[in-house]
């Protein structure tokens, strides 16, 4: 690994990883509380937003940058 | 290999609108079903007349665009469908999983996603046209479950991809280690 830049620096993945905290968070709530289908037309987004998160997490714990 | 793989979705598509057919009129017959005759013969013709077009194309090769093309009006039918038959109490709403299942395992995790966004979308217009009124958090875990079949059906798909690009490459080296074989038996002349 030595020379080569990392592609995903501690801080870049802790502000993903909390990003992806975020659009879990706003995710449960629409779930949880909208009354109108409009805000579903957001999961798809908010959905990827967590699982590109998660993946960030897990590669940057498992030191594969 | 998409022309194959579009030809059998073709085939498949008949079967499915052969059966949709045979049970919207099976349970319309028995008054368990509310929808118009005009309204369940004008989605079976359209699903016949864009299969007949999805052949005529692919007489000619298939284009990039029309898996993507085939997957979005098949879950725009399956949706009217849903609509016509009761929202979400339909009892038709299984369709879905057909396309997704179908999709995924043939094209991957791209297609798989791909059909979860549409499907989200879709879905999301369904609730909206024929609103079930109050919560929503059941429809909001019909959705959050497909997304979860949805990404494991790709995941599936990647793994069979990925055994399968295996084996080629094991029979790709037998057919050459045979050949090395044979070059070595043969008689030096």
């Amino acid at each position: 690994m030595a020379g080569r830049r990392a592609v995903l620096t501690a801080r870049v993945s802790l502000l993903v990883a909390a990003a992806g905290v975020v659009f879990l968070v706003v995710l449960l709530a629409i779930a949880q509380r909208t009354t109108s289908a409009l805000w579903f037309l957001t999961f798809p987004v908010l959905l990827l937003g967590v699982l590109v998160a998660a993946a960030a997490a897990v590669l940057r714990m498992l030191r594969h940058f | 290999m998409e022309q194959q793989i579009e030809r059998s979705k073709i085939v498949v598509r008949w079967i499915v609108a052969v059966l949709l057919f045979a049970a919207v009129t099976y349970l319309k017959r028995r008054g368990e079903l509310d929808v118009a005759w005009p309204s369940i013969l004008l989605l079976t013709a359209l699903l016949a007349l864009l299969n007949l077009i999805y052949s005529a194309i692919l007489r000619g090769g298939a284009p990039s665009w029309l898996k993507y093309a085939t997957t979005a009006t098949d879950l725009a039918l399956i949706s009217a469908l849903v609509v016509f038959t009761g929202g979400t109490r339909s009892a038709f709403y299984f369709a879905y999983f057909i396309v997704l299942i179908s999709n995924s395992f043939r094209y991957g995790m791209g297609m798989a996603l791909y059909v979860a966004t549409l499907y989200n979308l879709v879905y999301a217009s369904v609730l909206f046209a024929a609103p079930p009124g109050g919560d929503l958090t059941v429809e909001a875990v019909k959705i959050f479950a497909f997304w979860g079949i949805a990404l494991y059906a790709g995941y599936l798909a990647m793994r069979f991809q990925r055994q399968t690009r295996i084996v080629q490459s094991y029979e790709e080296t037998i057919a050459r280690l045979r050949h090395e074989v044979a070059q070595l038996k043969r008689p030096a002349s």
